[in-house]
């Protein structure tokens, strides 16, 4: 039960990590002198909630995900769907990491320029803030595909 | 006068090119080549968990040392953001174009 549950967090917080970047592309987009402030909160929280994702998600993976014969990582490899660990499990694992250097770099974008004064800043960010919401998405996708993999490995079919 | 970028947008955005791009190359060099990856987990006990630690090293060791260079006037936010972005979709088809290959011939 603790192994289905403690899979959860990295979820969750990968898709907060989303939410953040998303709402502060539209901060950006509609940057004022009144929301500053929320533009550097958002692109932060943004950052730490993917930063925790890749900490929990790591955890599960290294502990839980590929334990020897009883992982997912084998009932998948076992199962109908071998190509859902083979492909789509080896590609999140290695594209996650520009989902976290691109918050890193938001972040760094938000808050070393005047993104209130210059437009082509805030396009900068604006295309940085795009790339964490699409690879995230693809993590959201990719994660149910495998979660997917592992079903069918434990159905048979 | 367009406003000149700060130093450390221009470092760390063209650190996290190097980054991605160096990210994308270790997963073919580390499954083309047994050794590595056996060193690679012998360092931290897990290959995906060294991947991630040198590659967000090298994304902070480059962008501390590009934004100690005087870059902003060759690097205008046009070059930037299509720096980032090609450097996305450049480690996006190395990362799924090897692993499909790799599922292929196996």
């Amino acid at each position: 039960m603790f192994k289905i549950f403690s899979a959860m967090p990295h979820v969750i917080f990968g898709v907060w990590g989303v939410i953040m970047a998303v709402w502060a592309m539209v901060e950006i987009i509609n940057i004022s002198e009144k929301n500053q402030k929320r533009v550097r909160t958002v692109g932060l929280l943004s950052s730490i909630f993917i930063w925790a994702s890749y900490i929990l998600g790591g955890w599960w993976y290294w502990v839980y995900f590929g334990a020897a014969e009883v992982g997912d990582k084998y009932i998948i490899k076992g199962g109908p769907w071998p190509w859902a660990h083979g492909f789509v499990m080896e590609v999140k694992e290695h594209l996650f990491f520009m989902v976290l250097l691109a918050s890193m770099l938001l972040v760094v974008i938000i808050n070393n320029n005047n993104l209130l004064a210059n437009k082509k800043i805030r396009v900068l960010a604006i295309t940085v803030a795009i790339i964490v919401i699409a690879l995230g998405f693809g993590m959201e996708a990719m994660g149910s595909v495998i979660t997917k993999g592992v079903k069918a490995g434990l159905i048979g079919h | 006068m367009e406003e000149l970028l700060d130093r450390k947008t221009v470092g760390f955005s063209l650190s996290y090119a190097i980054a991605s791009i160096f990210s994308a190359l270790l997963v073919v060099v580390k499954e083309e080549f047994a050794p590595i990856k056996d060193a690679m987990k012998a360092l931290t006990g897990h290959h995906w968990a060294t991947h991630g630690i040198l590659t967000i090293i090298v994304f902070l060791i480059f962008g501390y040392l590009l934004a100690k260079k005087d870059l902003q006037d060759k690097y205008d936010t046009k070059k930037l953001s299509g720096i980032v972005v090609w450097s996305t979709i450049i480690a996006t088809v190395i990362i799924s174009g090897y692993m499909l290959y790799h599922n292929l011939a196996a």
